[in-house]
């Protein structure tokens, strides 16, 4: 049998396994001297990485919860909330970023975007360019009609009467 | 966790939301000493981890009406205590000045090697600190809290063989890097 990989002593040592079964490593090990000692190098460092339990006293934890349940002893707690809401919600929306709809979904808006002032706002300007036309008609029938009275009037009543007026 | 543990957690979170102020003492108590544990290993002292524990005390505090119960309680405080851990690394002013440090410690000791207990333990915490964040992760919740790689797998929010392959490497590394100095 091949000798198993690096990863595979690891799990054994944690009583996890990976690829392969429990038994079947138990069993190299008693067959392949350089598994057996590379192995008991590896349990014997991971054994002697300090596992100890770190302990306060009792009035320490008193102390420590009576703080944590008392809100009114953390002055600006409701920025340092605000604060920490958003770093949530960021943290949370960054993976968002990758996924494909987010990315189609941001090329549809930008393409909307791009393409919206030219049709919103065409009615807007063709309804303005009516006007202006009408207004132009209107202020020229205003000047044939001043035509039509200065010759009804003759020119010297006219002026009289009307010259504030001009006449195109 | 023990499974015992997590029924006496669910129990006192019904009493807690129910309206009983003194259960939330009792969850605490109960869950202080695996929430110790973890930010130790990453801080690295015991002040800072005492600072850290209420940090994650009171996240739980606020947060506790906001808990569903369909997830495991233990799940939620251990990646709340990871989580916490990893910003008050954060915060201090850099990665950097935390290794120096440790080096300053190691350095210290190192001139009275015939103590050769803290000075191992110096050395790892130091060699456990310059390990990259996922490996640091999944080597302290497995080697120091004894979780199994599903449960680290869900605190962490990752796969079962991202979590046996980080371990794996994080094991070798620091066995790697304490060769010879212990
Ligand atoms: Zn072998």
């Amino acid at each position: 049998m091949r000798c198993p990989s690096k990863k595979d002593w690891v799990l054994f040592y944690y009583q996890e396994k990976d690829s392969l079964p429990r038994e079947i490593l138990q069993n190299h090990l008693l067959s392949c001297l350089a598994c057996r000692n590379d192995y008991a190098a590896l349990s014997g460092f991971l054994s002697r990485v300090e596992r100890k339990n770190i302990q306060i006293s009792e009035f320490e934890l008193d102390k420590i919860i009576a703080t944590a349940t008392k809100p009114a002893a953390r002055p600006y707690e409701w920025i340092r909330r605000l604060k920490e809401q958003i770093a949530e919600n960021l943290a949370r929306a960054k993976p968002l970023i990758y996924k494909p709809q987010f990315i189609m979904i941001t090329i549809v808006i930008a393409i909307l975007a791009a393409i919206a002032p030219f049709t919103i706002y065409k009615p807007v300007r063709l309804a303005q360019e009516d006007i202006a036309e009408v207004e132009v008609e209107l202020a020229l029938d205003d000047n044939s009609n001043l035509d039509i009275l200065s010759e009804l009037l003759g020119p010297e009543d006219f002026n009289e009467n009307y010259s504030g007026l001009s006449i195109a | 966790m023990h499974i015992n543990k997590e029924e006496a957690f669910k129990e006192l979170i019904e009493s807690f939301l129910g309206g009983n102020p003194d259960a939330f003492v009792k969850i605490a108590t109960l869950a202080h000493a695996d929430i110790l544990n973890i930010v130790y290993r990453y801080l690295g002292n015991l002040e800072d981890a005492k600072d850290a524990l209420q940090e994650v005390l009171i996240k739980i505090h606020r947060n506790l009406q906001s808990f569903r119960s369909a997830s495991r309680f233990s799940t939620w405080m251990y990646r709340i205590a990871v989580n916490t851990a990893l910003d008050a690394l954060r915060k201090r002013k850099s990665q950097i000045c935390l290794k120096d440090r440790y080096l300053k410690d190691t350095k210290e000791l190192s001139s009275q090697k015939e103590n050769i207990e803290p000075y191992r333990e110096m050395m790892i915490k130091s060699a456990i600190a310059q390990l990259p964040r996922r490996q640091k992760n999944v080597f302290i919740l497995k080697h120091y809290q004894g979780l199994t790689i599903e449960e680290i797998s869900n605190v962490l929010g990752c796969s079962a063989s991202s979590v046996k392959t980080h371990l794996s490497r994080a094991a070798l590394a620091l066995r790697n890097k304490m060769e010879g100095k212990v």
